[in-house]
């Protein structure tokens, strides 16, 4: 009991809270590596991280304006194809109005000279 | 002054605004069509104006009938075709016959063929537009019980281009012939 309480004592008196040396803070402090690095990019970073990006953002620029020439593209092919159908149906029924018309007068001359 | 010069500017608007709507406008009664569509049971109406005219010719392809076709269509304003199928006959009247044909009543306009029958229904017209002696386009009306078709070609047609679409389109061989030597008297 009596070197319990001996114990006791011993860790109180050596965990008491007494004032740091003089010039403590300061040799702390000096030990300390030095401040963290400048968060400014050397200089070749510098260069290449906004040209990157403008490369990124041309290069996209150039994507969607590509895609949008080919859609262009694609639905005037689609229209002309339509119109190209529609000519030659239109020509087509011309030239059967023409023909019937004019078989039916050829028809109809052969009809009154017999 | 000023105010007249105001005034010939919009003379010149409204004149240049009327002749490009002559240009692109189909010389066909827009309400006959109508009824005519209405009562028809199948229709094809197809208007071609100069501008299409020459988009669809760049999709015309490099074969003979397409470059016939082409070269034909360089030099037209417009191709503006109807036909109508019906049920039964008696759909249209002779009526409707002459308000079609009261729009190429013009001076400029010559009935080349003129083939008449009591109803009406077996009527057949081709009016030419001769301008300077030159045909300048033509109006084809073909009536039958149950079919009625109408065709106008605006633009410089020259009868022997007529003859470069023989065979072609599913146009059979020698009417185009028949029509260029009609055309031409």
């Amino acid at each position: 009991m009596d070197e319990h309480e001996e114990l006791q004592r011993l860790l109180h008196r050596e965990l008491q809270a007494r004032e740091a040396p003089a010039g403590f803070s300061a040799r702390v402090m000096a030990r300390l590596p030095q401040a963290p690095p400048s968060a400014i990019p050397p200089a070749t970073q510098r260069f290449w991280l906004p040209a990157l990006r403008w490369t990124a953002a041309a290069l996209a620029l150039v994507g969607i304006a590509g895609a949008g020439y080919w859609e262009h593209q694609r639905r005037e092919r689609i229209a002309g194809e339509r119109a190209r159908g529609q000519v030659i149906l239109a020509l087509h029924i011309s030239a059967a109005t023409l023909h019937d018309v004019l078989h039916k007068v050829v028809k109809d001359t052969k009809g009154d000279t017999e | 002054m000023k105010r007249l010069s105001v005034l010939t500017v919009l003379l010149w608007f409204l004149v240049a605004l009327a002749a490009a709507a002559q240009s692109i406008t189909p010389p066909f009664p827009v309400t006959l069509e109508k009824e005519l569509a209405a009562r028809a049971s199948n229709y094809t109406e197809v208007s071609l104006d100069k501008k299409m005219l020459a988009f669809a010719g760049k999709f015309l392809s490099a074969d003979a009938d397409d470059v016939e076709a082409k070269q034909l269509l360089a030099t037209l304003n417009g191709i503006y075709v109807r036909e109508y199928q019906f049920d039964k006959p008696g759909q249209y009247t002779t009526v409707d016959l002459e308000h079609i044909r009261s729009q190429f009543n013009g001076s400029e306009w010559s009935p080349m063929v003129r083939e008449r029958s009591k109803k009406g229904e077996g009527d057949s017209d081709i009016y030419v537009r001769l301008v300077d002696g030159k045909m300048q386009g033509m109006f084809v009306l073909d009536a039958e019980p149950n079919d009625l078709s109408f065709v106008y070609i605006d633009g410089a047609l020259n009868p022997a281009e007529l003859s470069k679409l023989d065979g072609s389109f599913g146009i059979p061989k020698g009417v185009a012939k028949r029509a260029a030597k009609e055309g031409s008297k």
